[in-house]
């Protein structure tokens, strides 16, 4: 049951005090490439989760390992970097070749989902944080979480800069920047920023 | 897009310096490889391969950003490891570089890495340099309501008025082009 409540606990971390997307500005442009096709924002985030998922499973095993000696320190963002490529081409080629139909209709979304800053931000995360594996579960759930909440709230933004009373200059990507700039603050202003104040 | 490093960890002119040099010692080589194997590498496979690439660049171009900046990986923090899967890099290396000549591509690494350092540049000289250098001094280190500014919020805030001041200069341009009357 403890262990239940500390990846829910986990899971909540990732959605409000330190959330990725918001607080430290991590995989900001894939939040806004989400927004944009409002459909697919349900699959991107439920690959950014499990993708997230298995980066921080893999830093909980190899990271031990990684720091152990200083060469190996100085390889871990290349060999993390390796290991989400790997997760990659794994999942895309189970795809493509047991489940063709579903790769035709998700493999658009399937490599940004995999190969983003978000992903390979989880082996960091799981070192600020110190999580247990099933910690780190839970960090990767609640991740996936913030993301289709970002994707969702920015996806509803996208619709109101074409506001004719909005100066010409600040309409669209301006916009954008701004309103997450402003939504940023909240969350800092909330939380205090733990991880990247 | 893929200036969130910038935004979140370029706190000084050197801070820029470092991160606009690790992204272009990456991008480099990432691209030259992406440019010469063009469309030998299949669609699905692209994005991974071009991460694989990227992670065996940047083990040479962090060494080297060491040798010239000593303890640069440190104050970089996370933000160095990222720089491997930067948005720019690989939007850059999966759509542009396979379909081009190696010297657009030589062009287009310079200009990323350009753009990169002279946006902090900019945030800079607007936020800091009426304190002093700009090449060691931290935001966000004077007072208590200071702290914000070096937070990533305020970067998105500032890219946000950057933004909105190119797209003025742009419609003005465009505007002053109409009104011209053409030659006969």
């Amino acid at each position: 049951m403890n262990t239940w409540m500390e990846v829910g606990f986990t899971a909540l971390l990732a959605v409000t005090a330190e959330n990725l997307i918001f607080t430290g500005g991590i995989g900001f442009s894939r939040v806004l490439r989400a927004a944009r096709k409002p459909k697919t924002i349900g699959i991107y985030s439920l690959f950014v989760g499990g993708f997230s998922l298995v980066s921080a499973l893999v830093a909980c095993f190899l990271g031990p390992v990684l720091l152990s000696n200083s060469t190996l320190l100085f390889m871990r963002p290349a060999i993390y970097a390796f290991c989400a490529a790997l997760a990659y081409i794994l999942a895309a080629f189970f795809m493509k070749t047991f489940l063709p139909g579903i790769y035709d209709k998700v493999g658009a979304v399937l490599a940004p989902a995999a190969i983003n800053c978000i992903v390979l931000s989880m082996p960091y995360m799981q070192r600020s944080f110190t999580l247990q594996p099933h910690e780190a579960v839970g960090f990767a759930i609640g991740t996936g979480v913030a993301f289709f909440l970002a994707a969702l709230v920015l996806s509803e933004a996208l619709e109101r800069y074409r506001n004719e009373n909005m100066p010409r200059a600040f309409r669209g990507l301006p916009f954008r920047f701004d309103y997450v700039g402003i939504l940023s603050m909240v969350f800092v202003g909330i939380t205090g920023g733990r991880l990247f104040g | 897009m893929g200036l969130y490093p910038v935004v979140a960890a370029g706190y000084n002119l050197r801070g820029a310096v470092q991160l606009s040099l690790l992204l272009f010692l990456i991008t480099l080589p990432t691209a030259l490889t992406r440019c010469f194997l063009g469309g030998l590498v299949p669609n699905w496979l692209r994005p991974g391969a071009v991460l694989v690439i990227s992670a065996g660049a940047y083990l040479p171009a962090a060494w080297y950003l060491n040798q010239i900046f000593p303890g640069s990986l440190n104050a970089l923090g996370i933000y160095a490891g990222l720089t491997v899967c930067n948005s720019m890099l690989l939007s850059r290396c999966n759509d542009y570089a396979p379909f081009h000549l190696a010297r657009a591509v030589l062009a287009m690494s310079l200009a990323d890495a350009r753009l990169f350092c002279g946006f902090v540049r900019f945030c800079l000289l607007a936020g800091i340099s009426p304190r002093g250098s700009v090449w060691n001094t931290n935001v966000g280190t004077y007072i208590a309501a200071d702290k914000g500014t070096a937070l990533p919020f305020f970067g998105f805030l500032l890219l946000g008025f950057a933004a909105a001041l190119a797209k003025w200069a742009d419609g003005r341009r465009n505007k002053k082009t109409e009104r011209r009357v053409p030659r006969a």
